[in-house]
């Protein structure tokens, strides 16, 4: 068992806050150089950069999880996090078919679909900063449903999470873990598992929070055990 | 809401576009006098039946928020004072 | 109503376009989510709100918003404002709360969307 640092909440260029230089292999290096053991990629309501991400991490050996940050109807974030880029990909059908509205780049800013050589493909026209007319408790329902895990992003923050929306965790809401800022207070969120990760827009913002996760590899299925506290994977104290 | 917890008082009128169950948790927390749903919207899945079982009344309305706040003002209804 | 009546009215500070303050307001709009900033910001209105992100600023200027008040004493970081500042969308904002704010300027004439131009 080895003790895993891991950042698996990072924006691409494809979120319309993202900085244009967070491309795949831009990504990589920077994770690589600050030690990052694994990353997770999680744009708003897209999940069009995964594959590229992932195929660059292969390339250096450094593991990519598969994510997106959903914006419920509430404006809660919601990190999905998955085992395969299949999964997230279905679960982004659901999400545009719950998405409204056209981005306007000069207003939001671009949303820019890379391979993983960093090559622009196109950019995606749909309204990634709105919110999707999901509820929170359908959100959730629907990470599960594709076989991911659902933690509520920067629980601690005033806006776009979940106490600052909607004052409490909804009673029975089932979350596999909460999200806290950096050097945020460690709380007690109803003994849900508590993780950090950066919230990344910009390179230079990689890895100012992780988690370090005790776990056989840095796979989904590891950190999925971790957050349940089995066969010895855990998360250290943060 | 985490505003409405801050600065909520006890039998205050909350005028809200927010549909989530929550709004009975954090008003009966907060011992509100009732709420008022702007833009139309319906409160959403048991949200009615907690308030029920709650005692706490909710109002839709299709005014936007602006609009009912106005004419709320205009009966005498003032706002929560700042407490700092 | 002017910009500087609603100033008045707010009691509210001018963070910036201090010298935008003859401008026309319509109406009034309070929302405190972006999807209902989205929605119901219309072109000429004034928005009061607690939400003091970039999207907030630019959102307002795509939907023609005349100016942005924030209420409960918040305030948009340095980048915002410079960002509202080089589109010339005047920024005030007021200790007042929203129900309060929006009270108070109803009271003196400025109407809602759904009222306007009734």
């Amino acid at each position: 068992m080895r003790q895993l640092r891991a950042d698996l909440h990072l924006h691409t260029c494809l979120s319309p806050c993202g900085e244009l230089e967070m491309v795949p292999s831009a990504i990589v290096k920077e994770a690589k150089r600050i030690g990052l053991d694994v990353i997770g990629v999680c744009d708003h309501n897209s999940a069009e950069n995964v594959a590229a991400v992932v195929r660059a991490g292969a390339r250096e050996d450094l593991p990519v999880i598969a994510g997106m940050e959903i914006t419920s109807r509430e404006e809660v974030h919601v990190l999905g996090l998955f085992g395969d880029e299949g999964q997230v990909m279905r679960l982004q059908d659901l999400v545009y078919e719950n998405l409204a509205g056209e981005n306007d780049p000069e207003v939001f800013g671009h949303q820019v679909v890379v391979d993983e050589f960093d090559n622009v493909l196109r950019l995606t026209d749909k309204l990634l900063i709105g919110a999707t007319s999901l509820s929170l408790e359908e959100t959730v329902q629907a990470i599960h449903d594709s076989g991911g895990l659902a933690i509520a992003a920067h629980i601690d923050r005033e806006r776009f999470g979940l106490i600052g929306q909607l004052g409490l965790i909804p009673a029975g809401l089932p979350l596999d873990a909460v999200e806290v800022s950096p050097r945020s207070p460690v709380g007690d969120w109803d003994n849900l598992p508590v993780v950090s990760f950066s919230d990344a827009h910009f390179l230079d913002d990689i890895g100012k929070s992780s988690t370090c996760f005790v776990l056989e590899e840095g796979t989904f299925e590891e950190i999925a055990k971790a957050l349940r506290s089995e066969d010895g994977r855990a998360i250290m104290k943060l | 809401m985490s505003d409405v917890i801050a600065h909520a008082r006890e039998g205050s009128l909350w005028v809200t576009l927010q549909i989530h169950q929550n709004i009975v948790a954090v008003a009966s927390m907060n011992d509100l006098a009732g709420v008022i749903l702007v833009n139309g919207r319906e409160p959403e899945g048991d949200t009615i039946e907690k308030a029920e079982a709650e005692g706490l009344p909710i109002m839709v309305t299709p005014l936007p928020t602006f609009e009912v706040v106005g004419r709320l003002y205009g009966l005498g209804i003032s706002g929560i004072p700042r407490t700092g | 109503m002017k910009l500087q009546d609603i100033r008045d009215i707010l009691g509210a500070e001018v963070i910036t376009g201090g010298n935008l303050l003859s401008r026309e307001v319509s109406m009034g709009c309070g929302a405190d989510l972006m999807s209902d900033v989205l929605a119901y910001g219309k072109s000429g209105s004034v928005l009061l709100t607690g939400l003091t992100n970039q999207q907030v600023v630019r959102t307002a200027e795509m939907a023609e918003i005349v100016a942005i008040c924030f209420v409960r004493g918040k305030r948009p970081d340095e980048k915002t404002v410079s960002m509202a500042s080089s589109q010339g969308l005047p920024l005030m904002g007021t200790t007042l709360p929203m129900f309060e704010s929006c009270g108070r300027l109803y009271k003196n004439g400025l109407r809602g969307v759904s009222e306007y131009g009734e």
